[in-house]
């Protein structure tokens, strides 16, 4: 128990960086220097000790939404299985409560959004609602077909089974367990579902948290038009607690990646490396990926949104087709 | 069982003595006073009724010797209509309250008829309600059903002169006779020779697993679907709840509707096990009924039409509850069958809660603003904080949001979803799959809509000049009852789930440790809901902590200082690119009521004159299955207008030729 909450906490903490890294990588790919890795803490503890603004049309729901979205994410990562291990808290459907958190955030921060009475926010509340009802199926259609396949219906039970449930290196050595996940995967089922949750997982990262290709988050008003656009009016204490628990969302699907490539089964150290291997890996790529394509026209987000939705039919696909062997 | 025929006969009662003393105005408060204590009086016999028989005691039944042609009705309250009475009994007294003090709100020449005879067409209803729930005699439960529905036709057209009310009675009352004589179809077909119209005799011919069995389960299940509002069946619903009296619409989107489940869900009860492609059929159905439900609500601007709309698709979500646990009981996979049934009586409860607050205060801005066009509203939060915050609760728990109950009842019905695996067969579990995503689409699309209506009605600057007032007590009591009811079912769902035990055990689940595994799913996913509410509550107060100096500022128009209201996004706006991407479900029509400038000369470069823009959604599965059904029909039908020749003597010799039929069936059949 006790070492979950570390690693919750470590979590949490390397969710900053991971904001850090994809700035950093963003800044060399274009011949910059680039702030510190760990600038995005320091702005998160400077927004804290500012001042804030608040708009005269507001009511108290616009003053709740910031606190709702953190808490909504800050609950959402109790039942994400973090480096190879259980989760904090994991039950039978906690990924339906997980979506469902994260939905509850959202629901308020839109709404928070909408309160003060802007053409802006109006428009980017349109788009988010939009969007993210697109991203759902995708991610229930993977997560469903993962609990069919593998009989388990929480995260850490799903996880548990990843690549396969025969092998136990928890008492091996560092390279010994690595090498070992290496072979188990290589004659693994679920390689193929695997593959296509992972591709869904980093389309849903793109949308949730409205990056490239779907919105250019370093841009504010005239090119943003989702995320950041909902946020103008936001400052002091409320735009850190909406920007941490941006970067703590992507962080959480990031680990939903690394979950379905690092073992349940691994030694403990070797866990915790592999998983801070992959999140930096997703970190560079989500950087690379910013730096190298143009945003999409708003007109074509849904046809890559809908896009996940059809790697995660392949899934479902294979789901069927197991079955029927 | 008397208490409860003295409970209807008091709801009944009161009624008639509302009626008698409705009259002048001081006369009306007597005629709700009696209304009002009449219904109390029932909900209350009927509640202590039904605590009895949900908790622990066995059913009450009771015959009565009505004499020819009804003959022995057998009345019987088993724990599955004690769950729908009391739930009809609540909601009725809440809207009894809830329309007297709208009644004593609005001018009372505006009304069609005295108040005290809605009083009593009211309580009629309620009464009417209660005994169909306990009636077992097919002949017997289809007077009363149609005594129902002609009791709700009277109280829907409710302020004089206006068109629209009728034409949606009309169509709620013509609905309704269809589903009726479906029903009667499916009674008369079910029916062994020589029987009472029992139910209990109905069983038999329900649970073949043939196909004149599945056939006969899909008969009930239309004829109770049209009541339930289930695509393609909704067009009532959507009209006669859109204009009703808000009171009304509570009742109908929280008890009649009700009606319709419980018809579904006693049919489940008397098969048994039905055949897979039963099952199957009620998922299929309900899906559809659930995603073109929320998107029409989608549509919308009118609070009361997404409301509207909103009751349809959640009578879909119960349909998939009711499917899910029939193709469990099919496949032999037990505690699929216990969630989904849980989830679906679960829902049920919660849709009357929750849909109960958002129709009362939809009501309440009605009543004060005199509109329910969203797109006129905006910033009522300031004017009606209890509405604007029990709609927001109630908006939480209709999307499903933890730690309201919606939540809990929704992933039953996932967990139940997640449990069709068997190696048995692989369609089930693709189905499984396929249902879990609709549902998640679903709720996407939920949030999305209550986003809409309270963000827009409730939030940013007013539109119009149209201000909010805050109801009366009276009307806000209901909506923070309510809404804190739905609080509670979230967070100790437990206690919810005592209460649909029995009723369970009613609709054939055999495992009682299985309903205790489900009761400790609820269980643990609502300690979650509580975490969240825990986790929010905690990081709201370090906010509060680390906000010292707060400075207030207009809304940053991003450079621009001269913004008005109107450039608020609308809710039009809002679900724009939902709609425009969901456009090949629903035929969307756009009107430039004045023709563009460039048509017009001497309005180039900049339009002097107004223009007007307007577009219009239609309902895509009522226009192609409904409408165009009717067409089909009216064609067929119309070759043989000339039997309405218009001649009285005709149609005497018209009733003399089918007496004479009869006669000859009767003395044909008595000799063979």
């Amino acid at each position: 128990m006790s070492s979950a909450i570390y690693r919750y906490i470590l979590m949490i903490a390397v969710s900053f960086l991971i904001a850090g890294i994809i700035v950093r990588v963003k800044a060399v790919w274009a011949g910059r220097y680039g702030p510190p890795v760990i600038q995005p803490f320091y702005d998160f503890i400077k927004l804290l000790r500012k001042s804030s603004v608040i708009s005269r049309v507001t009511s108290p729901i616009f003053a709740l939404a910031p606190s709702a979205a953190l808490g909504a994410v800050l609950t959402a990562a109790t039942v994400v299985p973090i480096a190879g291990r259980p989760a904090l808290i994991h039950f039978n459907g906690d990924f339906i409560f997980f979506a469902y958190t994260l939905a509850f955030g959202k629901f308020f921060s839109v709404l928070g959004a909408l309160d003060t009475g802007s053409s802006f926010e109006g428009m980017g509340v349109s788009r988010e609602i939009t969007f993210s009802a697109l991203i759902e199926p995708a991610f229930f259609i993977i997560m469903g077909s993962m609990a069919m396949l593998t009989g388990h219906t929480s995260f850490t039970g799903i996880y548990s089974m990843i690549p396969a449930a025969s092998h136990d290196f928890t008492q091996s050595g560092f390279f010994a367990s690595i090498f070992g996940a290496l072979r188990a995967w290589s004659d693994s089922e679920l390689l193929i579902p695997a593959i296509c949750g992972n591709i869904v997982l980093m389309m849903a990262i793109l949308v949730e948290a409205s990056r490239m290709p779907v919105d250019d988050p370093t841009t504010h008003l005239e090119l943003t038009m989702v995320h950041e656009v909902m946020i103008l009016d936001t400052s002091g204490p409320d735009l850190g607690f909406i920007t941490a628990a941006n970067t703590i969302k992507i962080t959480l699907l990031g680990t939903l990646i690394t979950g379905i490539i690092v073992p349940q089964w691994v030694a403990p150290l070797a866990g915790v490396v592999l998983y801070l291997f992959m999140l930096t890996l997703i970190a560079v790529s989500i950087g690379i990926l910013e730096s190298t394509i143009a945003r999409l026209r708003m007109t074509h987000v849904p046809q890559f949104i809908l896009g996940a939705t059809s790697v995660a039919l392949i899934v479902l696909a294979v789901l069927m087709l197991g079955v029927r062997k | 069982m008397h208490v409860y025929f003295i409970t209807v006969a008091v709801a009944v009662t009161g009624g008639l003595l509302a009626a008698i003393f409705s009259g002048k105005a001081d006369e009306n408060r007597l005629a709700a006073g009696i209304s009002v204590l009449a219904v109390a009086v029932a909900a209350a016999g009927v509640l202590q009724q039904c605590v009895g028989v949900l908790f622990g005691g066995d059913a009450i039944s009771a015959t009565v010797d009505l004499g020819p042609p009804l003959g022995r009705l057998r009345c019987e309250l088993d724990a599955l209509s004690a769950i729908f009475a009391a739930l009809t009994s609540i909601t009725a007294l809440v809207s009894i309250i809830y329309i007297t003090a709208y009644i004593s709100g609005m001018p009372k020449t505006s009304l069609t008829m005295p108040a005290g005879k809605h009083y009593m067409f009211f309580n009629f209803t309620v009464a009417s309600m209660l005994l169909v729930l306990v009636l077992r005699n097919a002949l017997a439960f289809l007077v009363v059903w149609e005594i129902m529905a002609l009791c709700i036709f009277f109280l829907i057209p409710f302020e004089r002169g206006k068109l629209r009310p009728m034409s949606g009675a009309v169509n709620f009352l013509v609905t309704m006779h269809v589903g009726a004589v479906i029903l009667a179809v499916a009674f008369v077909l079910a029916a062994p020779p020589g029987a009472d119209m029992d139910f209990s005799e109905f069983s038999a011919a329900l649970s073949s697993e043939t196909t004149s069995g599945t056939i006969l389960f899909l008969l009930f299940f239309i004829g109770f679907a049209f009541k339930a509002g289930l695509m393609p069946f909704h067009s009532w619903a959507v009209r006669a709840e859109t204009e009703a009296p808000r009171g009304v619409s509570g009742l109908l989107s929280g008890a009649a509707v009700n009606m319709g489940i419980y018809g579904i869900l006693r049919t489940v009860a008397l098969t048994g096990t039905a055949a897979p492609f039963s099952g199957y059929a009620v998922l299929c159905i309900s899906m559809i009924c659930a995603v073109f439900g929320i998107l029409y609500a989608l549509l919308q601007n009118d609070m009361r039409r997404i409301l509207a709309y909103s009751t349809i698709e959640n009578a879909g979500i119960i349909g998939i509850g009711i499917g899910v646990g029939m193709l469990g009981r099919s496949y032999g996979l037990p505690l699929m069958e216990v969630l989904g049934l849980a989830g679906a009586l679960f829902h049920a409860i919660n849709h009357s809660l929750f849909k109960g607050v958002l129709f009362y205060a939809a009501g309440a801005v009605y009543l004060s603003t005199g509109t329910s066009n969203i797109n006129r509203l905006g910033g009522l939060i300031k004017t009606m904080p209890i509405t604007a915050g029990t709609f927001l609760a109630a908006s939480a728990a209709a999307c499903a949001l933890p730690p309201f109950n919606g939540f809990i009842s929704e992933f039953l019905i996932y967990s139940g979803l997640l449990k069709a695996l068997t190696p048995a067969s692989g369609i089930i579990i693709t189905v499984g799959v396929i249902a879990v995503a609709v549902v998640a689409l679903n709720g996407a699309i939920t949030v999305a809509v209550f986003v809409k209506t309270f963000g827009i009605a409730f939030l940013g600057v007013p539109r119009s000049n149209l201000a909010g007032v805050e109801p009366s007590p009276a009307m806000a009591l209901p909506l923070i009852i309510l809404s804190v009811l739905c609080l509670i079912a979230g967070l100790w769902p437990e206690a919810v789930m005592q209460l649909i035990r029995a009723p369970l055990l009613c609709l054939g689940v055999t495992q009682t440790g299985l309903i205790e595994e489900s009761i400790t799913i609820t269980g643990k996913v609502s300690r979650g809901a509580l975490l969240l509410l825990a986790v929010t509550a905690a990081v709201f107060l370090v906010r509060t902590l680390l906000v010292r100096t707060q400075a207030s500022a207009p809304t940053w128009g991003c450079g621009y200082d001269s913004v008005t209201s109107r450039m608020q996004y609308t809710g039009s706006s809002l679900s724009s690119p939902f709609v425009k991407l969901a456009a090949p479900l629903f035929r969307r029509v756009e009107k430039r009521l004045i023709p563009r400038s460039a048509d017009v000369p001497g309005c180039e470069p900049f339009p002097t004159r107004r223009i007007k823009h307007a577009s219009y959604s239609f309902d895509f599965i009522e226009a192609l299955v409904i409408d165009k059904a009717l067409v089909v029909i009216k064609s067929i039908f119309e070759r043989f207008s000339w039997i309405q020749s218009g001649h009285t003597g005709h149609y005497v010799l018209y009733i003399l030729a089918a007496l004479a039929v009869f006669l000859f069936a009767a003395v044909w059949r008595g000799t063979t």
